[in-house]
């Protein structure tokens, strides 16, 4: 009958093509995530939204605590990685918040917020604005506060690259500190806000260049706010790594079905079994 | 010696030999962890519950602890093992492999390997014994095959023992079929296999006697899990639910949604991606019950429409239907090739050689040393490979869905008879003759 022999072969080829189109589809999901805080398996959390990603770790990781990143580019924004706070490198009352606390994440419904265990009580609350990423340090009781912003590598602290200044790299310590980085081959500026002035703030170094930002605090309460500088102007990209998704379902869909059309016998082995 | 027996030892001594030096830690975990407190009376279940609820709590995330989520049939299978263990050495018991740096005792986790992995590796047995006597080439195949050799000696996961049961259920369903539905109840150790529960129901249909025996086999299997059911139904449930919440994950199509981070965002395109499968499934069921195909073109073919499909399908996955797809004339053997494959881009292969580098300090920063490298090299790069390993299965395997409903001689297409016809003028001058 060879018009039933068509028919199931239109419907074969209608099969196939719906499986591509499928395929395709869901390689395009990740372009339609909604913004907003979010968690993984072993919580650890982000946050997205057309301007920034933030990137939480969880508490086996003593970095990204958080790392925040700005998006940046036209018609398809890259990360732009900024800066990240260590609670390897944090210390309150001289004892690390990496080390000698225990800690867990929660998302709340204004941002997320962590819950450090021991004494004294602390507790960092990372939320979003329009202005910028809000880091927050609560603590029960008047502490000392050590705080380090890590970035491999700022090109300069305060318009200062610090080249022949022996160490300590002292700034000197006000409520806005202003950094410049590379990143993608361009310039960025990005600006650190306290909200009250700090006792000290250091700058390290090594060999390549300055990579952190020491900021000492006595008080029991403190927000920064980090925000990417606006100066810098949007490069235009043409590509992003994450578009290779499409890119790959779309060329396996189209050699797929350019195979099954001049696919012409099936592969069958001789009939060998006694069962 | 018969050829069987040849292959058979062939098979068990590789096995034997690569069984107590691997090992995926998190799945081995798993079954000692639940081994353990199965034999000290614990409630497996409700560990797992509570582990979920504290996790779920703590982050206020629809999170689900990685725990022992198998009936509990699994258990009988393996805690006598893990009993024979502890008898061996039960001082030096101080094993811990959920611990962020697991705790290996040597020389004696080498022993745990081989008596843990001891049930795989004999199901692996009775498959290449039953396959053997079929199709001696068939046997070896399995007996050789690097993918079987991988899941069961190299990971420890215990798909192949699905596989085994499965494959036994199916050679049972003809002629005995209370054993038929006994084995197939053993086969949901793991489960999957449940997307062949309406195909052996409605080829059971032809005879309510056969279906009555098939179900009363299916029951008795089950006894275990209708126990928990009754006595703990909230932890057991809770477990088993996990099975089929899941986010996306696996070697599958929905690979890419992965890179977009976010629990709660990959819990919504689960939701979808469940609508595919179930909608996939359905219409495969119905298309092997209306074109009748045989028992085991079916149960390939729903099989694998899961590992196409499901919403999560791992690289272990495919060690349940290899026995089976191999009696099959139409299986693609190159699709196991795939997960071997992937393995290396995701847990890594490395990572199974835990048990090696662990004996030493110096073996264990070499260890450090080359999953740093791997990470550099090929982190990445990692989930674009995973992506195109997971595409490749889906295309292949969806192909070999495809061959499981086309007949055996395929007419040629026009272009190639033209070819064809060309190619026999020139050799013969007689086009007809040669097309007769």
């Amino acid at each position: 009958m060879p018009g039933k022999s068509l028919v199931r072969r239109e419907m074969r080829t209608l099969v196939d093509v719906l499986f591509v189109v499928l395929v395709v589809s869901l390689s395009f999901t990740p372009f339609i995530c909604p913004g907003g805080w979010d968690g993984y398996t072993s919580g650890t959390f982000v946050y997205q939204d057309e301007t920034c990603y933030i990137r939480y770790s969880d508490e086996t990781l003593g970095i990204d605590k958080p790392h925040i990143f700005s998006r940046e580019g036209w018609p398809i924004k890259s990360l732009v990685d900024m800066v990240e706070l260590s609670d390897c490198q944090s210390f309150v009352n001289g004892l690390n918040l990496y080390e000698d606390f225990e800690s867990h994440g929660q998302l709340m419904d204004d941002g997320l917020i962590i819950f450090y265990t021991g004494s004294p009580q602390v507790t960092k609350s990372i939320t979003v604005t329009d202005e910028g990423v809000i880091v927050r340090y609560e603590s029960d009781q008047r502490v000392e506060l050590r705080l380090t912003l890590w970035r491999w590598y700022f090109s300069s602290v305060e318009g200062n690259d610090y080249r022949g200044v022996l160490p300590p790299l002292k700034v000197e310590p006000k409520k806005t500190l202003n950094f410049q980085f590379m990143d993608g081959g361009r310039t960025h500026g990005g600006v650190i806000q306290l909200s009250d002035r700090p006792l000290s703030v250091e700058v390290c170094r090594d060999l390549n260049g300055l990579n952190k930002i020491i900021i000492d605090y006595v008080g029991s309460h403190l927000s920064i706010k980090i925000a990417l500088d606006d100066a810098s102007r949007s490069p235009l990209r043409i590509a992003d790594r994450d578009l290779l998704y499409p890119l790959m379902s779309l060329v396996f869909g189209l050699v797929y079905l350019w195979a099954r059309k001049y696919e012409v016998l099936v592969k069958i082995r001789p009939n060998r079994t006694r069962h | 010696m018969r050829f069987w027996l040849k292959y058979v030892l062939i098979g068990l001594g590789i096995r034997l030999v690569l069984a107590p030096f691997f090992m995926h830690a998190w799945d081995i975990g798993t079954v000692w962890e639940a081994s353990r407190q199965f034999l000290n009376g614990e409630d497996v279940y409700r560990y797992v519950a509570e582990r979920t609820y504290m996790l779920r709590q703590s982050t206020g995330l629809p999170l689900y602890y990685h725990g022992f989520a198998y009936l509990p049939q699994t258990l009988l299978i393996f805690a006598p093992f893990y009993r024979l263990y502890t008898l061996m050495f039960p001082v030096e018991n101080s094993l811990d492999l959920r611990a962020l740096e697991p705790a290996l005792p040597y020389p004696q986790m080498y022993v745990f390997l081989l008596l843990i992995k001891m049930p795989i590796i004999l199901g692996d047995v009775v498959v290449i014994y039953l396959l053997s006597k079929r199709e001696p080439k068939i046997g070896l195949f399995y007996a050789l095959n690097p993918y079987v050799l991988f899941i069961t000696a190299v990971w420890g996961n215990f798909d192949p023992l699905v596989g085994l049961f499965l494959l036994a259920s199916y050679l049972c369903f003809s002629e005995r079929r209370i054993l038929s539905g006994f084995l197939y109840g053993l086969s949901l150790i793991k489960i999957y296999p449940i997307v062949l529960f309406p195909l052996f129901m409605a080829r059971s249909l032809s005879s309510w006697r056969g279906l009555t025996k098939f179900i009363l086999g299916l029951s008795i299997a089950s006894l275990p899990a209708i126990y928990y059911l009754i006595v703990a139904p909230y932890g057991f449930l809770e477990a088993m639910l996990f099975q089929g919440a899941r986010q996306v994950y696996g070697m599958n199509m929905y690979q890419a949604v992965l890179s977009a981070q976010g629990i709660l965002f990959q819990t919504t395109i689960t939701r979808v991606a469940t609508l595919i499968f179930a909608t996939a499934l359905l219409f495969l069921t119905y298309m092997v019950l209306k074109e009748r195909s045989p028992m085991l073109n079916s149960v390939v073919v729903l099989m694998l429409a899961y590992m196409i499909f499901a919403p999560v399908t791992n690289e272990q996955h495919l060690a349940a239907l290899m026995p089976l797809a191999l009696l099959s004339q139409r299986f693609d053997r190159k699709l196991c090739i795939f997960p071997l494959l992937f393995a290396a881009f995701n847990a890594t292969y490395i990572y199974f050689a835990t048990p090696i580098f662990w004996t030493d300090v110096a073996l264990r920063n070499l260890y450090v040393v080359l999953r740093g490298a791997w990470a550099e090299a090929v982190g990445p790069y990692s989930s674009y490979i995973r992506y195109f390993i997971s595409l490749s299965f889906a295309f292949l395997a969806f192909r070999n869905v495809h061959s499981h409903f086309q007949p055996q001689m395929p007419a040629l297409d026009k272009r190639f008879q033209i070819i064809r016809t060309a190619l026999s003028t020139v050799t013969s001058g007689s086009p007809s003759h040669r097309a007769s």
